[in-house]
């Protein structure tokens, strides 16, 4: 029977920094197999939540299992299903890339016997075999990187937990370091930390959205693409008919009033998929001159914060209503 | 196991960095002379010693002083061995990998110092060369000098003990080095002022300096209640190294 137990199991995670709440109850999973992006702009929490998930950090309040181990309980044994890669790879300088990763493995309780494979298989992985013998303070910043992620998995971790793995690489050695992260998805899972959207895209099947220590969406990455799979869509009307009138439309389920003329409908998640956007009923009598709809947008190059999307969405909008 | 899989990656990291290279030669050198410098004056008071049929032999005229100039050397090279414990993983960014490890603070903590003692066992060798050296030459009072050696390596193991729990207090490694050299010196001051304002201020004024309680370990004496005040000097400073590193995890 395949074990279901989710790898990563975090319920309710708070973490206060004085009167600073800087993770505010964070529910997050990780099952096996899937890659879990964690996005977010600097400042968002995203560092702290691993922290808190990897032991290094104590939650204020909240619960975290690791493959069914309480963390907080049992670090030890927790822990050992476990790697990480804090934001900054945390390397000796003085140390060769083959000491390293030895001595990472044998604190991660890998037996003498099994260490010498264990940094191999690592290193092979990571493709660090031509610089085994090199001090890591003479290793450029990719190949850093790259023993930083082999310093996670050489204990052959089940979840991995990676803080901004591509952050300050030039694109060749992001990409490279995606489809090492991508080819160790596939036996692992994996938490990631980003504020990149196209890496979520790239990588992850499943996004944890980030703002103000809080999780704001939680779900497939396909949504993203999929507008289908959204149950939330804020239209602009320049008469907006009685409420009555719009839930009589198939597969609406709620009405909440933004502003003049603006409206949030709730959908239902089972109706059928609507062919493009939703057929606008312009009867004459109900007087309703434009039906726009405004599904959440996501910018491409980076994730911002919702004010920001929100302002934008509003201004497009007016400029909408203002034509004729 | 693990502590000790951290005591050797410290004790090699020490000895891969030139500090622990040039604080050994530096800190060697200088006891050497002054080790040269009593030998010449006993060879120079022996025949009046003889003359006068008593007085200290050559290990009981040599030993506390040796070993009293050593200690007050070690007080200086010892904060720059141990400021780089915590402080310098905390500059490096790689207390992460340890705390995220399945290690207890207390492992990470005792692996730590005994690395350390590592090195500080090296101190003492080679400063106990020097006495030993003697042997060659004439009788030495052989539980004299291995009192002397005990007296040191509970020295500067309590001064070790000082400059890690520095260490784990600050991510600056001066900032470490500077404030365990700063109270070593404080306490032995303080000892001194005492001696000088006479009864009841010596003892009291004097009990917290390690300086104070090496001194009959030096004279061939072993005071139990001297080896237990360095025991707990380190067990502790050791205690509260182990106690702010987890506050790092709570509190930070």
């Amino acid at each position: 029977m395949p074990d279901t137990t989710p790898l990563i199991d975090a319920t309710g995670l708070c973490r206060d920094y004085g009167a600073l709440r800087a993770v505010d109850a964070v529910d997050l999973r990780l099952e096996r197999g899937e890659i879990v992006g964690l996005l977010g702009q600097n400042g968002a929490g995203k560092t702290s939540t691993m922290d808190m998930l990897c032991g290094v950090l104590a939650p204020t309040a909240g619960a975290i299992a690791i493959d069914g181990i309480d963390l907080l309980e049992e670090p030890r044994r927790a822990k050992r299903a476990l790697g990480y890669l804090p934001e900054q790879p945390p390397l000796y300088p003085d140390m060769s890339v083959r000491g390293y990763l030895a001595f990472a493995a044998a604190l991660h309780g890998v037996h003498r016997a099994g260490r010498r494979d264990a940094t191999d298989r690592a290193m092979a992985l990571c493709g660090l075999t031509d610089v085994a013998r090199r001090p890591i303070g003479n290793l450029s910043k990719g190949y850093r990187q790259r023993v930083g992620i082999a310093q996670a998995i050489v204990h052959d971790p089940a979840a991995i937990v990676l803080d901004e793995p591509t952050v300050g690489l030039d694109p060749i050695q992001i990409r490279a370091i995606r489809a090492l992260i991508a080819d160790l998805g596939r036996e692992h899972g994996i938490i990631l930390s980003t504020h990149i959207l196209p890496e979520v895209q790239a990588l992850c099947s499943r996004v944890a959205i980030m703002h103000h220590g809080r999780i704001l969406h939680g779900g497939p990455v396909s949504a993203f693409t999929d507008e289908a799979a959204s149950d939330r869509i804020t239209v602009t009307l320049r008469r907006a008919p009685v409420d009555a009138e719009i839930r009589a439309i198939e597969g609406v389920t709620d009405i909440e009033h933004l502003g003049p003329g603006r409206l949030r409908l709730r959908l239902d998640p089972t109706r059928g998929t609507p062919s493009g956007s939703p057929k606008p009923p312009c009867t004459p009598a109900g007087g309703w001159s434009r039906w726009r709809r405004t599904a959440p947008r996501w910018s491409s190059s980076s994730w911002n914060s919702r004010a920001r999307i929100r302002r934008r969405r509003r201004r497009h909008e007016d400029a909408h209503d203002r034509c004729p | 196991m693990r502590m000790l899989t951290i005591a050797a990656r410290e004790l090699a990291g020490l000895f891969r960095s030139p500090v622990a290279w040039v604080v050994l030669a530096g800190a060697q050198l200088v006891t050497g002379f002054i080790f040269l410098l009593h030998l010449e004056s006993y060879l120079q008071v022996q025949p009046k010693l003889i003359e006068a049929g008593a007085g200290p032999g050559v290990t009981a005229f040599l030993v506390p002083r040796l070993y009293g100039a050593a200690a007050m050397i070690h007080v200086f090279a010892i904060p720059l061995l141990t400021m780089q414990l915590i402080a310098g993983e905390r500059r490096l960014g790689t207390l992460p990998l340890l705390l995220g490890a399945p290690v207890s603070t207390l492992e990470i903590i005792a692996g730590k110092f005994l690395g350390l003692l590592g090195i500080l066992l090296a101190m003492v060798a080679l400063t106990a060369l020097m006495p030993l050296s003697l042997a060659f030459f004439t009788d030495l009072d052989g539980g004299a000098v291995a009192l002397a050696i005990t007296g040191h390596l509970l020295f500067v193991a309590g001064a070790g003990a000082l400059g890690l729990y520095l260490s784990t207090v600050t991510r600056e490694p001066t900032i470490a080095a500077t404030a365990t050299l700063g109270i070593l010196l404080a306490l032995l001051l303080l000892g001194e002022w005492g001696r000088t304002l006479g009864e009841p201020w010596a003892d009291l004024l004097g009990w917290p300096a390690p300086a104070t309680h090496l001194e009959p370990f030096l004279g061939g004496l072993f005071d139990s209640a001297s080896a237990v005040f360095f025991v707990l000097f380190a067990g502790l400073f050791v205690t509260f190294a182990v106690r702010r590193l987890d506050n790092d995890r709570l509190q930070r």
